[in-house]
């Protein structure tokens, strides 16, 4: 089966900087996918490549076989993002907000806004303007833009990032959920316990590469690190 | 679907927020017919002040001219306070409320007997430097020169000298020929085209950076609210989203142009209402300039109102393209506004005081460069029903608008959209900002 995101060798500069240094791997259909690492990685670098946001330099990264850099607006209609530090349309209501995505994913609106209230857990304050909302419920309201358009790849910077304990398991739940009905996500976090519970594999980068990849239970009985952190330290300190 | 969807969202979106709701729609209703109030109330004030001056007269002749002239001052409404001593000038202003001493040195009467001119002086004790002060001290001495005409009407009579006719023997009558008419009295018929010639670019100017702004403004929100990186995944061409921009962006600026104009009228009339109660020519209001103007056939208003929404298409494209390159709101709206001025006041000086055909033409060729001389070009062609000047000028700024939107595409389709901030601030910078995480 082809592989729902496909990255091979993949460079990125800005200036003299290399960003990314030929990372490669791969993401099936129905898995959640983590890429882990310290901030300036690349991690966002990479996402963002795959998002069709930036250009990649050398290589090739394709989603479901279609290449980011030759055919950007095909790989659209198959991707949602959500960047790390994406805020929100303060003027506009949440259901507004929802309702535009419908409009442009060309879904029914009621169904739209329904399955976002589902994700978002939000009630009646999807009803109100976005800019009076908390952190924690513009990241859900995001959170449910990005799934209501029913993408093949959704790709999340962070997801649960300045989420209290309890709305932060929500969203986990909800990413298994979709995950569990076809959807295919990329995720990054810095919480190793969220990336243990969610990520069927997981790619540690630093620096621009990738230092190591595959399930997180298996890489740590391999290493014989206790958690992902202690794994990813101890694989960093043998890099250095 | 997608399109409608962006346009609804841009124009939600612009139309909630405060600032370009307050700042194009509320401002211009209140401030101009505020202004227009003001000015009104100002004026009314300084009609008063001069109506009926006081002056100390220190007449020191004591002679039939002198008595001539007191008279005279009199009967032009001068209310006159005489003082019997010379003291020191100074002084007795000082000591007095009344702001004007008129001093006739003696010798007045004997110099106009021989005849020569005779010398009056006048002193005016200013208060607070300011406009009115200066208007008020020119009205005084206007009066005081009217009376010196009148006194020596009258002492022209006494020689058996009809003076108003050696001061005036001509009788003058103007006409204008233009597009083949012949227009008597020309300078009352062309009074509203030579209104329009001054107040439209003036409105095109003003409205046109308020449509860049907004523009700029619709991009800068994005950037600033962080919520462009999510916009531009989104499955719809980099075009589209620039062309729903550009749209909304029209829209809000057409109801901006509109409640700039209604302002504008009511300032207008606000000051025209001063300009007719103080002088005796009569003044009309916008509508009845347009109205009464012999040759706005319907094409010429279809013509203008072309020309006026390529101008307004042309500055949102300047107003995108400093949004695309600004990094947030503030700096949208700087360098929009920074480059619509040093656009627009080049032509639109020079459309005000002289001809573009008059310049040399190394400045022609520079100024012809410019996009928005054409509009000003186009608008004087439209005025005048001159239709293949109109095309020519018109095309030439479509092929701008046209560049100007291709660069603005090229910059929002690749990544230097995210990389690309030009900033405002102590000097222009223009730099690239790599963001990896």
């Amino acid at each position: 089966m082809e592989p729902v995101v496909e990255v091979e060798d993949l460079w990125k500069f800005f200036g003299e900087l290399a960003a990314l240094r030929g990372i490669s791997f791969k993401v099936n259909v129905g898995e959640v996918y983590g890429l882990i690492g310290p901030n300036g990685a690349g991690k966002t670098t990479c996402f963002r490549i795959l998002a069709t946001i930036l250009r990649p330099g050398r290589g090739c990264a394709k989603v479901l076989g279609v290449d980011v850099g030759q055919d950007p607006q095909r790989v659209r209609r198959m991707i949602s993002y959500l960047p790390e530090d994406a805020g929100v349309y303060r003027s506009l209501r949440g259901v507004d907000y929802i309702r535009f995505l419908a409009g442009i994913y060309n879904r029914e609106e009621d169904e739209a806004i329904e399955e976002a209230e589902e994700i978002s857990g939000l009630g009646k304050a999807l009803y109100d303007r976005m800019g009076t909302y908390s952190f924690g419920m513009r990241r859900r309201i995001l959170l449910a833009g990005a799934l209501v358009a029913h993408p093949k790849l959704a790709i999340l910077d962070e997801p649960t990032s300045g989420l209290d304990v309890t709305h932060a398991v929500y969203v986990r739940n909800m990413i298994k959920k979709y995950s569990r009905q076809g959807m295919t996500f990329l995720i990054s976090s810095h919480n190793m316990l969220e990336v243990e519970y969610l990520c069927d594999r997981i790619s540690f980068i630093d620096r621009g590469e990738i230092i190591a990849e595959g399930e997180p239970r298996s890489l740590m009985e391999n290493s014989g690190a206790k958690n992902l952190e202690e794994l990813f330290l101890s694989i960093r300190r043998g890099g250095d | 679907m997608s399109f409608r969807a962006l346009t609804v969202k841009e124009l939600r979106e612009l139309l909630m927020e405060k600032s370009v709701l307050i700042g194009i729609l509320i401002m211009p209703l209140i401030i101009f017919p505020l202004l227009g109030m003001t000015m009104r109330a100002g004026a009314s004030a300084t009609e008063r002040a001069q109506q009926g001056f006081e002056a100390l007269v220190l007449d020191m002749d004591g002679g039939w001219a002198s008595q001539e002239l007191i008279q005279t001052l009199s009967q032009g409404g001068v209310r006159l306070k005489q003082l019997s001593s010379g003291d020191d000038v100074e002084k007795t202003l000082a000591a007095s409320d009344i702001k004007f001493l008129i001093l006739i040195p003696p010798g007045f009467t004997h110099n106009i007997s021989i005849p020569s001119q005779a010398s009056l002086q006048i002193y005016y004790r200013l208060e607070r430097p300011s406009v009115f002060e200066l208007q008020t001290l020119q009205s005084f001495l206007s009066l005081v020169s009217l009376s010196s005409t009148i006194l020596g009407e009258r002492l022209a009579e006494r020689v058996g000298i009809d003076a108003r006719f050696y001061r005036s023997p001509l009788t003058l009558s103007q006409s204008i020929v233009y597009q083949g008419e012949i227009f008597e009295d020309g300078s009352v018929a062309f009074l509203p085209i030579f209104y329009l010639s001054t107040i439209l670019p003036l409105g095109i100017f003003i409205i046109s950076i308020t449509a860049g702004t907004v523009s700029a403004t619709s991009l800068g929100m994005e950037k600033e609210a962080k919520t462009l990186e999510i916009l531009l995944t989104l499955p719809v061409n980099r075009i589209k989203l620039l062309a729903a921009k550009l749209l909304s962006s029209v829209f809000l600026a057409i109801l901006g142009g509109a409640s700039f104009t209604l302002g504008f009228l009511f300032y207008f009339q606000g000051v025209m209402s001063i300009a007719s109660e103080s002088s005796e020519a009569s003044f009309q209001a916008p509508s009845e300039v347009l109205a009464t103007f012999y040759n706005f056939s319907i094409t010429t208003f279809i013509l203008l109102g072309v020309v006026i929404v390529v101008s307004l298409v042309l500055t949102l494209a300047i107003g995108m393209l400093a949004g695309i390159l600004a990094g947030d709101v503030r700096g949208g709206q700087q360098l929009a506004s920074l480059l619509l001025a040093l656009l627009f006041l080049p032509p639109f000086i020079l459309q005000q005081f002289t001809s573009f055909s008059m310049l040399e033409p190394t400045t022609q060729i520079l100024m012809m460069l410019n996009p928005v001389t054409h509009i000003f070009l186009a608008f004087e062609s439209a005025i005048a029903s001159d239709y293949f000047s109109i095309l020519v000028h018109l095309t030439v700024t479509t092929f701008y608008i046209a560049l100007l939107l291709g660069i603005a595409a090229w910059i929002f389709s690749g990544e230097r959209l995210i990389s690309l901030r030009i900033k405002l601030g102590r000097g222009i910078g223009l730099g690239l900002r790599p963001q990896t995480k």
